[in-house]
């Protein structure tokens, strides 16, 4: 028999002791991997939700929430900006588009977003393909006609041709609660499903923004509303020049050149400073992985410490038939090294379906593709690990080492 | 085969004192001798034999077993000696309870490397045929009579062929009959393996089968029988 063999016996033996110490050093595992997967997937797909846009115009207040409304279609907009700007903005002959974007009404919870066909022309290079591809059918070429982001349709379940009325505000209409306003006598019909795009994008409902104008042209809104007569929640503007031209709309914008009542933020950099925040939360999720790592690499050592005290006689035997102390050192080093390797493999397993598993929960909630890799962290987690492990298992078999065989022989 | 000289072993208590268990001047031991190491509890039979083995060293002496120098050896050397040279057989069998009697013995073949890889299972094998084990290879200890543990622990001590087979109290936990079947083995198997037999024993009826008695008194130095008490004439007529 191999020392390996006899190692791979011994934790046999005492199945139930080695299976609870792999679970723990699994779950040890899969939490701080868990938390790495998922904290980098998040941010990865929140920064891959805003690639497209390099310029978002919004009313003024938070430069975040503006961002976490347009790119993340989370939360509520900011005010309208000046219509007036996106009319000044459009002469602007460092720009080839300016799309408005326009909010404040959902279907069944997804927001719908009133836009221009150039909408679906951003890309994020000039040589990449449009980050919006349609699916089936078309887009939108007049008022009234919807095409539906691709986890917005799966999850409604709706069809090419079929129509829609979109509901004020952010909440549906409740069950036997019927409007009766220009909402219920201008229903959309679905023109198009987008392809996916792995972006909360995927849950909106895009119209003709004009459509939104119809409606609320005469609809009396409470301060703040962002819909009405040509309301304008949000620009998007495509630059001749990049980044020069971006930067001198920001400036213009920012210094109140062109209006007072705007803000234009880069969502990559608001992005950037919510990650940080996130950041800050996978920090208290890390030190509580790492402790429970620290806390497996205890287990590990309690087992073993154990077993090795029960069996004592058993090593005393091994020795007397001729095993060196160094044969019985290795011996639980195997043994130690075993249990971690199957703790680390486990916990592997374990950390990437849990990862995978919330990734879907948040995909399904926010349509963030949260992009499960294999970050650089994991090899140096899980060597960690298997080091702690080992570590762990120094002490036991130094013990087993000093075993000494004329001791533990005699008859108990 | 055996050759003791001036062997001492000495003890230092917790209070630092000296306390000598064993002390002898000469001893040899022919090859393929049957000799039996008695003499009463304390007398130093276990420490004699674990000298012997290299399991602990003297505290002065030499011991010299098969023309090897052991008194000369460090721990590791002693240890391959012991793997290589020595067979024991402990008076609790002490078989490992996690792993089969096949495995008990091929684990004590992989300590040396006397029998090469490829034959340790059929050694094994053939041994505990040849003890009548032949139906029990993959039993595990507690799934075995003690007879048949006893069996299987013979097995593990002639499983690297050892030029010394050694055995501590084998029948101090069996009935009359049972230590009459397991001496019979342990001559018939030292005979076939050509090994020397090295028993320690306090039972007068196990000593009364050796060619060679060595009577230790409780001082551990070696005596005539008839000056140790042991009814040793009337055990032999048993």
């Amino acid at each position: 028999m191999s020392l390996l063999q006899v190692a791979f016996r011994n934790l046999l033996n005492r199945a139930v002791q080695s299976v609870l110490t792999i679970i723990v050093v699994a779950m040890a595992v899969g939490l701080a991997l868990s938390v790495v997967l998922l904290s980098e997937g998040v941010q990865n797909g929140i920064n891959r939700a805003a690639e497209p846009f390099d310029l978002i115009i919004g009313g003024k207040g938070s430069a975040q929430q503006l961002v976490i409304n347009t790119v993340l279609l989370q939360g509520n907009p900011l005010q309208n900006v000046p219509f007036e700007l996106y009319q000044k903005l459009q002469q602007d002959p460092g720009l080839t588009a300016v799309v408005p974007l326009g909010y404040g009404d959902n279907f069944r919870k997804h927001k719908i977003i009133g836009t221009k066909s150039q909408f679906f022309d951003f890309r994020n290079k000039p040589n990449d393909p449009a980050y919006f591809q349609v699916a089936q059918g078309r887009l939108f070429q007049k008022p009234f006609e919807a095409v539906i982001g691709s986890e917005a349709a799966r999850q409604l379940g709706v069809q090419l041709g079929q129509s829609f009325q979109a509901e004020h505000g952010d909440e549906e209409t409740l069950p036997g609660e019927e409007i009766h306003d220009e909402h219920s006598t201008n229903p959309y019909t679905v023109v198009g499903i987008l392809k996916p795009t792995s972006s909360p994008a995927d849950l909106g409902v895009y119209v003709d923004i004009e459509s939104f104008w119809i409606i609320h042209a005469k609809v009396l809104n409470q301060p703040g509303d962002p819909t009405g007569p040509q309301a304008v929640t949000a620009i998007l503007i495509k630059p001749k020049s990049f980044p020069n031209d971006i930067y001198r709309v920001q400036q213009q914008i920012n210094s109140g050149r062109l209006t007072r009542d705007a803000q234009a933020v880069i969502p990559y950099n608001e992005l950037y400073n919510l990650n940080q925040l996130v950041g800050q939360g996978q920090q208290i999720l890390s030190f509580m992985a790492y402790l429970a790592i620290a806390m497996a690499a205890v287990t590990i050592f309690l087992s073993l410490y154990g077993a090795i005290v029960e069996r004592r006689r058993d090593l005393a035997v091994m020795r007397a038939l001729g095993a060196g102390r160094r044969r019985i050192f290795v011996l639980i080093l195997y043994e130690t090294g075993l249990v971690a390797l199957l703790g680390v493999f486990f916990g592997a397993v374990v950390g990437h379906l849990s990862a995978w598993l919330i990734s879907q929960v948040i995909r399904d909630a926010n349509a963030i593709q949260v992009i499960i890799g294999v970050p650089l962290e994991e090899p140096l987690i899980l060597g960690a690990v298997l080091l702690v492990g080992l570590v762990a298992g120094l002490l036991p078999a130094i013990t087993a080492y000093r075993v000494e065989a004329s001791r533990y022989l005699s008859p108990a | 085969m055996i050759k003791l000289h001036n062997i001492e072993k000495i003890y230092t208590g917790p209070t630092h004192e000296q306390l000598k268990v064993l002390q002898i001047d000469r001893l040899d031991i022919a090859k393929g001798e049957k000799v039996a190491l008695a003499g009463p509890s304390g007398s130093g039979k276990t420490t004699l034999l674990n000298i012997i083995t290299g399991i602990s060293t003297a505290s002065q002496g030499e011991i010299w077993v098969n023309d090897e120098a052991v008194h000369t050896l460090d721990e590791r050397a002693r240890d391959e000696y012991r793997a290589r040279t020595v067979g024991i057989l402990f008076q609790t069998f002490n078989l490992l309870p996690g792993f089969t009697a096949l495995e008990n013995i091929t684990l004590a073949m992989s300590f040396s490397s006397k029998i090469p890889p490829k034959d340790r299972q059929k050694r094994a094998k053939d041994l505990l045929e040849q003890l009548g084990l032949g139906g029990r290879l993959h039993h595990r200890p507690r799934q075995l009579s003690s007879g048949q543990q006893q069996r299987v622990a013979l097995a593990r001590a002639l499983a690297n062929r050892p030029a010394l087979l050694i055995a501590d109290e084998p029948t101090a936990s069996v009935d009359f009959e049972s230590a009459r079947v397991i001496i019979e083995l342990l001559e018939t198997s030292s005979r076939e393996n050509e090994a020397t037999l090295l028993v320690a024993s306090h039972d007068p009826a196990v000593l009364n089968a050796f060619d060679r008695v060595i009577q230790l008194n409780h001082k551990g130095q070696m005596v005539k029988p008839d000056e140790a008490g042991l009814p040793l004439k009337e055990a032999k007529l048993s």
